[in-house]
């Protein structure tokens, strides 16, 4: 049973590191704007072919 | 390449210009097979054709943004460098950033255009769009360009940066709420890993587990210690107001937060116990739920304004050889300022040309611009309409007419407590109450049991810091604000609809507010015209810039110009051309049969109609009668407010309105005309001394003291985009006709939090009944706890939902129309 200890310190290791994923990209500004990223994807510098196909937002 | 269009074509057949998406009325332009408006557009779409940029116009966005005619010097002013450096946030090496307000983006293509900017300017090396804050933010090199070319550029194809809104929104915002992303974060994860490790405590306590359970104990233990820093807070919070001696929401549960810590702590290192660890994140992460509910800002909308947002922030100074843009702060009595059509006047002053044609809309309400001649006074606020005139500095900007209202004590006593009223009652009592039941049953147990007074003692403050209390009125009032924005209601902060609840006093402003601002209803009456001598007319009132023309040329249907040759406007009076070998001329009576002496016959009780005469070649045609407009559904909501409250009418106008008012209000309304900004804000003074509590409804910085001294200001506005004063509560135009169904939720809502209250004493009958009989254990805490929180959050989000319903608010609305519609 004490193999429980190893795996509730794995656990904790792995969620820590996920913790700490979310307060770097809360830091980096990810969180900011939540709406212009969904459109800016679907727009390409390059050809305009691909925008005449995209759908407006408006 | 371009030609202009022969200007005698008489085709009646309606253009819509290849850039803009506008109506063409006036010349075409082609090039090519397309059509433009007018050069600007013109202009934009070579530029982006030469710069491969026309991806822009594979959007199919029906409007565009029409571009602004630039002067030389419109920018000058970014070339000063203190001006430049309060601009632009960052400099290194050359290498610059700023972030620019752009009212003017509104759709996918304005996005790909702006973040493709470097395309149209070598210097800009980098551009990003935040959608929903309208901003570009941008770095470029300065070596290559200037923060000016740039002003100029984004100009030059309709965007037009707006340098007057204030800095501090935004950032400061996205500083705090991130903040709370972090702690939620934390406490979020605190709260899983301890519920996780307190789990086998309560399935089991068979003694061969112990060593595991007590491992589990520290673990939590260790968990426990970030859960402080989520909640640090709250204990600031507590703290600031016990030194202020006064007790809110969050000094029962610091102490509670503080109780529950310390006898954890001592079970854990001295009784060998698990503690209450569990019951503590729980609490944390529910806390903290709660406060990311209720922070809700809407971007684009700032609440705070005063009257540095609505001024240029340069002026153009005369100066012995040269004119010089100067930042307005260093305005000083004596200058000699130039301003331009339609710019506005930043200080007060005596106007050296000949004559200007004022428009005060702005200030007072009036929608009639003024005439005033050389010597006269000219105030702040207003905006030149017509060539650009020469005035005089009388007076610093700070000291001028409308900014003195800024300088009244309701714009320095700035709301900073953020506490709702009610919270703050219900906390007092609340402490007071579970600090006597403490106290009492730790000195009944202390002569009953002694070892037990201590537990009995702390278990109360544990249990009775339930945290639905603080919860109930976010949650509430943050599911009202939801319904409203809705239904295009935007509130500062929830705190409004607990005032707004409270209100018995309604107060109007008349122009802009009751009436639609920038529509007349225009009607013609007089010998019928053909369409050709209304193609003349309109042709004619193009040339102006006076409001009047602009309804009648709104009012006559689109037709293809005709040359307006010897154009003549003489300001007060009216306008006269040649168009086709006739003379036609609008205005007074007066001005168009050419006989000064003889006044129109008008009927006083017609007198609010203004009156613009028409006349061909000398001969009197008729007159177009124009008419403010009232806004839709107005007699509707009035007559729903009129029976619970009082209302009252103030207006900057002259009384010419009054009659048709009357028979739009009770005969009990008030109503004051011609009224000064400083007399509304008196008025609404000295209702709130008569103990009325008043809701202001206006939509000018003339309203702007009334606003703020009201106990809800409601500025109303017709596009979310273009300038509210600072207010409480913005309300677009369409959501007027809501007016009785806002207060109406906002006192039911008021209820509900009465009802979880009810609720949450229950709650805490039981739970103290447990606590105080000493029967508390971390199992039972660890399950009341939650439990009342979340029933009571439901309880509130669900009952307020039910109650606009009821009301007929529409609740499930397309979230994502809506975003794009503010």
């Amino acid at each position: 049973m004490t193999i429980l200890i190893v795996l509730v310190i794995t656990s904790l290791t792995l969620a820590v590191g996920f913790l700490i994923a979310f307060l770097w990209a809360v830091k980096s500004g990810q969180f900011d704007d939540t709406y212009t990223p969904s459109v800016r994807i679907l727009l390409d510098g390059k050809s305009t072919e691909k925008i005449q196909n995209n759908k407006s937002v408006n | 390449m371009a030609s202009v269009y022969p200007p005698n074509q008489t085709v009646n057949v309606s253009y819509t210009c290849f850039h803009c998406g506008d109506t063409c009325d006036g010349s075409l332009i082609h090039d090519g097979e397309k059509i433009f408006c007018c050069q600007g557009c013109l202009f934009v779409y070579q530029l982006l054709t030469q710069k491969q940029l026309t991806g822009y116009y594979h959007f199919d966005e029906q409007v565009r943004v029409t571009p602004k005619k630039i002067n030389v010097t419109d920018y000058e002013y970014l070339d000063i460098p203190s001006l430049r450096d309060k601009i632009v946030h960052f400099t290194q090496g050359g290498i610059c950033k700023v972030t620019l307000f752009l009212p003017q983006i509104h759709c996918t293509a304005c996005i790909w255009l702006l973040e493709n900017i470097h395309k149209l300017d070598s210097g800009i090396i980098h551009s990003n769009v935040h959608f929903l804050k309208k901003e570009a933010s941008l770095t470029f090199d300065e070596k290559k360009t200037s923060l000016r070319k740039i002003a100029e550029l984004l100009s030059s194809i309709g965007y037009e940066p707006n340098f007057a809104y204030d800095k501090n929104k935004g950032s400061v915002f996205s500083v705090v709420e991130k903040a709370l992303y972090i702690k939620l974060g934390i406490a979020g994860f605190c709260f899983g890993n301890i519920m996780l490790l307190s789990m086998p405590g309560y399935l089991s306590t068979a003694p061969l587990e112990y060593g595991f359970l007590k491992f589990f104990a520290y673990l939590s233990f260790m968990l426990s210690l970030p859960l402080l820093y989520s909640l640090s807070d709250y204990f600031k919070s507590a703290w600031v107001s016990l030194r202020q001696q006064t007790i809110n929401m969050d000094v029962p549960i610091s102490i509670g937060v503080v109780a529950i810590f310390t006898r954890s702590v001592y079970e854990l290192f001295y009784q060998g116990g698990p503690g209450y660890f569990d019951t503590l994140a729980g609490l944390a992460f529910f806390l903290i739920i709660g406060k990311i509910f209720q922070k809700k800002t809407f971007y684009q909308l700032s609440f705070d304004r005063d009257f540095r947002s609505y001024f240029p922030i340069a002026a153009l100074r005369r100066e012995a050889q040269c004119e010089k843009s100067i930042p307005i702060e260093d305005i000083a009595v004596g200058d000699c300022l130039i301003i331009r059509h339609l710019e506005l006047i930043p200080a007060d002053g005596v106007l050296r040309s000949d004559e200007a044609l004022i428009d005060y809309s702005f200030v007072t309400g009036e929608s009639q611009p003024v005439h005033v001649v050389q010597g006269e006074r000219v105030f702040a606020g207003g905006k030149q309409m017509g060539g650009a005139i020469d005035i005089h500095v009388t007076k610093e900007v700070s000291r001028s007419y409308l900014t003195e209202l800024w300088n009244q004590e309701v714009f320095k006593n700035k709301d900073t407590s953020g506490l709702s009223q009610l919270s703050q009652t219900i906390a007092r009592y609340f402490t007071f109450a579970i600090l006597a039941i403490a106290v009492s049953s730790l000195l009944f147990w202390f002569v009953y049991d002694a070892s037990k007074a201590v537990t009995v003692f702390t278990s109360v403050l544990i249990v009775a810091c339930g945290c639905g209390l603080p919860l109930s009125i976010p949650f509430t009032f943050g599911t009202v604000l939801r319904i409203f924005e809705r239904h295009h209601l935007f509130l500062k902060n929830d705190l409004v609809v607990e005032r707004m609840a409270g209100i018995n006093t309604i107060v109007f402003d008349k122009t802009g507010t009751l009436t639609i601002p920038r529509a007349g209803a225009v009607s013609y009456e007089g010998i019928a015209l053909s369409p050709e001598e209304k193609s003349w007319i309109r042709a004619l009132v193009r040339q102006s810039t006076h409001p009047m023309s602009r309804y009648i040329y709104e009012s006559i249907p689109a037709s293809i110009s005709p040359e307006v040759m010897r154009f003549e406007e003489v300001p007060g009076r009216g306008i006269r051309a040649n168009i086709d070998a006739q003379e036609i001329s609008i205005g007074s009576h007066a001005w168009v049969t050419g006989n000064g002496f003889k006044k129109a016959p008008e009927n006083a009780m017609q007198a609010h109609f203004s009156r613009v005469y028409i006349a061909i070649n000398r001969t009197l045609k008729g007159v177009y009668k124009i008419r403010s407009e009232y806004r839709e559904g107005l007699s509707a909501v009035l007559s729903d407010l009129d029976e619970q409250y009082a209302l009252k009418v103030l207006s900057g106008d002259h009384a010419g309105e009054k009659p048709t008012l009357r028979k739009l209000f009770s005969a009990k309304t008030e109503m004051l005309f011609k009224q000064l900004p400083i007399d509304k804000l008196n008025y609404i003074r000295s209702l709130q001394e008569n103990l009325k509590r008043v809701m202001m409804i206006g939509d000018g910085l003339n309203d702007a003291g009334a606003l703020k001294q009201s106990d809800v200001g409601i500025a109303i506005t017709e596009t979310t985009s273009s300038f509210t004063p600072s207010s409480d509560a913005i309300l677009k135009a369409e959501g007027f006709g809501y007016l009785p169904f806002f207060i109406a939720l906002s006192r039911q809502s008021m209820n509900v939090v009465y009802m979880c209250f009810t609720l949450i004493f229950l709650y805490n009958v039981v739970a103290l009944s447990f606590a105080v009989y000493g029967k508390l254990t971390p199992l039972v805490a660890a399950i009341i706890m939650p439990v009342s929180s979340v029933s009571t959050v439901l309880f509130a989000v669900l009952m307020t939902t039910y109650k606009a319903k009821k009301l007929g608010f529409s609740v499930n609305g397309n979230t994502e129309k809506r975003k794009m519609d503010i």
